[in-house]
């Protein structure tokens, strides 16, 4: 991927920044507007919003679903836009419908929820420089953080630039979600198939920004790549195995780190 | 349903949300430059790495086949840069959905 790509000045200077932002986001999705700012300072606002908008589109029919099901399950509009906005997690919605459904209790909601969400904690951490230093702001921006917005952001996003990013994902998932419910009341049960399978599309997206996120933050940094790649996949399939895919995260998230670690030191 | 489950529920997700999304961001911890170093350049790596095989084991779990085309089709998409996040996406999709239907 090249990553810092040389600006090429449009041609006969009639092409519009927009024309050129989404030309070069084709290219490439995360430096596509680097070093666009400095031609261009209405280029600023739109060019994280564009870099999130992928993301966003992937994770609508995923929303849409907990939307329908939610309201299958007897969830009104207002409880599906409440908990869209206050327990934004993707995985976290889906597993608490039927425990509501089985009225399990909060503590036994918490425990569940707080380990299929807890890889946010390595997360949350790395992010803090980038987030707002108002408290109030601060708070809400780490709210907004989910997978699809932690893989879109990188490392030199302004401040402004992730809250456009994660407010422009945490926006599509909120709507979606609330349009999934009022679809699940307009359409009859036995319209809906089960056959298809509508959550590939943010798997998709993850895999696809997840190995371009790798690929740029390992350049130059680790020799024997592939078979580094390879043993870290290894002992993350372990954990997942042993541990199963709620608890499996942080164990497997620190030991993968340790061991990248560890490589690099032996280089 | 009753309505207190469903209250109770979206308080359970709400302060899982306080405490692993915005606990880490209040809280002042004093990191040395080494772990922060750590956490901004190895961490990152070591949470993509899971990601990736999370997904290819929840996706598998559901169509093994058509989910290890897709996935591989969208990885080497992205891994040579070839189109962007727009094709990428495309080409995974498109593999997965014919192969389910086929």
């Amino acid at each position: 991927m090249k990553f810092h790509r040389k600006v090429e000045p449009a041609a006969g200077g009639e092409r519009s920044t927009a024309g050129l932002l989404q030309e070069r986001f084709m290219r490439d999705p995360y430096n596509s507007g680097r070093g666009m700012a400095q031609e261009s300072g209405k280029a600023t606002s739109s060019r994280p919003f564009i870099r999130a908008l992928p993301s966003a589109m992937a994770i609508v029919p995923v929303s849409m679903l907990f939307g329908v099901l939610a309201h299958r399950a007897d969830w009104s509009m207002l409880e599906v836009l409440v908990v869209s906005v206050l327990g934004f997690t993707g995985s976290g919605q889906f597993a608490v419908l039927p425990l509501a459904e089985a009225n399990a209790g909060f503590l036994t909601m918490l425990i569940i929820c707080a380990s299929i969400n807890s890889r946010y904690l390595p997360i949350a951490l790395t992010t803090t420089t980038r987030l707002p230093r108002r408290w109030w702001v601060r708070i809400c921006a780490a709210h907004l953080l989910g997978d699809e917005a932690y893989a879109t952001e990188k490392d030199g996003d302004t401040t402004k630039d992730t809250l456009i990013i994660r407010l422009t994902i945490f926006l599509f998932w909120v709507s979606a979600a609330v349009l999934g419910a009022l679809m699940g009341k307009l359409i009859p049960g036995e319209w809906l198939s089960t056959d298809i399978h509508l959550g590939f599309p943010a798997s998709v997206v993850l895999i696809y920004l997840s190995v371009s996120q790798i690929k740029r933050r390992v350049a130059g940094g680790y020799r024997l790549l592939p078979l580094m790649v390879a043993a870290c996949l290894l002992v993350v399939g372990a954990f997942h195995q042993w541990l199963g895919a709620t608890f499996f995260w942080m164990p497997s998230v620190i030991m993968t780190a340790i061991l990248l670690e560890q490589w690099k030191k032996h280089e | 349903m009753n309505s207190s489950s469903i209250i109770t529920a979206i308080a359970a997700l709400c302060l899982t949300s306080l405490l692993v999304r915005v606990l880490p961001v209040i809280c002042d911890f004093q990191f040395s430059p080494r772990l922060l170093r750590w956490m901004e350049t190895t961490l990152p790596i070591a949470v993509f790495l899971n990601f990736i095989v999370y997904l290819v084991l929840q996706e598998a779990q559901i169509a093994l086949g058509p989910a290890l085309v897709a996935l591989v089709i969208t990885a080497t998409l992205a891994y040579l840069n070839l189109g962007g996040l727009f094709v990428g996406m495309l080409g995974g999709c498109v593999s997965y959905y014919l192969l389910t239907a086929w």
